[in-house]
């Protein structure tokens, strides 16, 4: 009986055991979060403006927006400046200058002169001798104060020159709340990139206002920020004046010229304004199929457009849309051709090249838009944007600058490469 | 892994001297922890040499997380009846399957194991001249480590788009365990 009262008591103490004290134990949780961070290196103003002429060469790292004049290409250089490449053979391109001008994104060339945005300002430069540019004239505080998510705000009386990256591992108790799941609650989403379709991304801070985009129309640069179209009178090139500010609504970021009429793309929609009278931009029509980071051209009625997943516009489509211009305000989509991960396009008689990304280079034969030909594809290269014109085509892919004799569409011959980082 | 369980079927053909004894132990058990209470199963071959027992053990662990420890188990018994007795094991908890969710620019989810422990204390019930019924409890430990790495087509503000979290996962638990030993 004492022995049978014993074993009682050992089984309820061992059932008991889990039963009484789960409440005492906790399950526990430490999230080591790595990441890196930038910390702003700033001139001043003066340091910088002194500074905005043919500098040493500098490697290509995050190639941007092109503009070409002659033989020479000039090449933004991500928030950096401007490559100015000597092209004169093109089968050997030699990379011999590079303008210093920081937060520079965008470019435009009339004449010798170069037009290019220094975060607010806009700057033109004489590059009549590539190898002594000269800076003709400052325009201030044309484009608004670039804004960052985040706690970061900038200190706007400097200029942030570059950004030097620190690595770093925070330990972050996930223990409350039942914290199975783990949670991401600090990652925060820029809201956009600058350079949609041209080049990779990787300028090292997220940009949500200034995105300066310009275009050239006869005597007139039209240029868009976040919310407004302005318009300078460039009859003299070398001394533009700032003659008109449009407001034309809310996450403008690009701007093409065709015809008559200016596009202008946000990340809504694209906005088609006319320029009869060019100093004051009048709204003509609207659609909304098209968003600013798809890339597009367009020639006679009909505009091509290519249209990616994986970019900030966080579409799902890959593919290239031919869209019918006889009527602005209300296109139609005429012909789709599905594609890898299209980005940058360009159209040469009736040679329509597509940057399709991965998958590379597509040359197409564009007599019948409702029939395109696809007559080469150059692989071995992630391509982002071309330029072709007069049998002549610049590439600008993931691995470097490549450029193209199409004189025989049946033979299209790579002329020279010229690697990034180098 | 396969290497393990040979070695556990064939632990028993080891002991033939008269003192070392070959025992097998199969157990069922739940696991109660502040945050659910589940199952665990196990399986333990090893040899008794007087008051002493030491084996190697397999378990399946639902706890949270699926895992497989593999450990090293200890046990020594009280007088001369060896009714009670005390257990120890330790060794490495093995990740088993897991959800992985589907989520934008995560670009690694992987589980890792991590150490594990377990000790407590049991009661033996005979049931004859080979089989025995144990009652045991105890307190165990798993420890894993749940890696995630996101790279964004973006940069995120101030930081680089790469972006790594590791969660230090440590699941205490009280467990009961019913079991059925065979040997000598």
């Amino acid at each position: 009986m004492k022995k049978f009262t014993t074993v009682k008591w050992v089984i309820v103490l061992l059932l008991a055991l889990p039963c009484c004290f789960q409440a005492c134990i906790k399950d526990t949780c430490k999230n080591l979060h790595t990441y890196s961070y930038y910390v702003p290196v700033y001139k001043t103003k003066e340091t910088v403006r002194a500074n905005i002429k043919s500098n040493a060469p500098q490697p290509i790292q995050n190639p941007g927006k092109i503009s070409v004049l002659g033989n020479t290409i000039f090449l933004n250089e991500i928030d950096k400046g401007i490559h100015i490449i000597d092209n004169t053979d093109p089968s050997h391109p030699r990379n011999t200058a590079f303008i210093d001008i920081p937060g520079n994104l965008d470019i435009a060339v009339k004449e010798n002169i170069l037009y290019a945005d220094l975060y607010t300002d806009l700057v033109a430069i004489d590059i009549s001798d590539p190898s002594h540019v000269v800076v003709k004239k400052i325009i201030d505080n044309l484009f608004g104060y670039r804004t960052y998510t985040g706690t970061f705000v900038a200190d706007n009386s400097q200029i942030i020159i570059d950004w030097v990256k620190k690595d770093t591992t925070v330990t972050e108790n996930c223990d409350g709340s039942g914290f199975w799941e783990p949670i991401r609650a600090d990652v925060l989403f820029s809201s956009a990139s600058p350079n949609a379709g041209a080049g990779p991304k990787a300028s090292p801070v997220g940009v949500g206002g200034s995105m300066a985009r310009f275009t050239i129309m006869n005597t007139r640069l039209y240029t868009v920020n976040n919310s407004s179209l302005s318009v300078m009178n460039i009859t003299s090139p070398s001394n533009p004046v700032h003659v008109n500010d449009v407001n034309i609504g809310w996450n403008i970021e690009t701007i093409y010229p065709f015809k008559d009429k200016l596009f202008i793309g946000s990340q809504v929609g694209m906005y088609i304004y006319n320029v009869s009278n060019p100093d004051a931009p009048s709204p003509a029509g609207q659609f909304t199929h098209i968003r600013s980071c798809d890339p597009v051209i367009a020639e006679d009625d009909v505009a091509f457009v290519t249209l990616s997943s994986g970019s900030f516009c966080q579409g799902f489509n890959n593919e290239l849309e031919v869209v019918s211009l006889n009527n602005f305000v209300n296109p139609t989509l005429q012909k789709v051709y599905p594609l890898t991960n299209p980005h940058g396009l360009s159209k040469d008689g009736n040679l329509l090249f597509v940057c399709d990304g991965p998958a590379g280079l597509k040359v197409y034969n564009a007599a019948n838009v409702s029939n395109l030909q696809l007559m080469k594809t150059i692989g071995n290269m992630e391509a982002y944007d071309i330029i072709a014109y007069n049998k002549w085509a610049l590439l600008v892919a993931k691995d470097g600058l490549y450029q193209y004799d199409y004189t025989n569409p049946d033979d299209i011959r790579q002329l020279s490469k010229m690697e990034l980082g180098k | 892994m396969k290497k393990i369980i040979i070695i556990l079927l064939l632990l028993p053909a080891f002991a033939f001297s008269q003192k070392v004894k070959a025992h097998v132990i199969t157990s069922a058990g739940i696991l109660a922890g502040a945050t659910e209470t589940q199952a665990v199963f196990s399986f333990t071959g090893g040899v008794a040499y007087k008051n002493y027992f030491t084996g190697i053990g397999i378990a399946y662990d639902r706890y949270r997380y699926n895992s497989i420890p593999v450990f090293a188990d200890w046990r020594f018994n009280f007088g001369e009846n060896k009714v009670v007795f005390v257990y120890l094991a330790g060794g490495y908890n093995f990740p088993g399957s897991y959800q992985k969710e589907e989520e934008a620019f995560k670009t690694k989810d992987k589980m890792k194991g991590g150490l594990y422990t377990d000790a407590g204390l049991g009661y033996r019930f005979p049931a004859g001249k080979m089989h025995r019924f144990i009652l045991s409890a105890g307190f165990s430990r798993k420890n894993m480590t749940w890696e995630r790495k996101y790279t964004y087509p973006f940069t995120i503000p101030q930081q680089d788009n790469h972006s790594m979290y590791e969660y230090k996962l440590h699941f205490n638990r009280f467990e009961t365990k019913f079991s059925w030993e065979i040997g000598r």
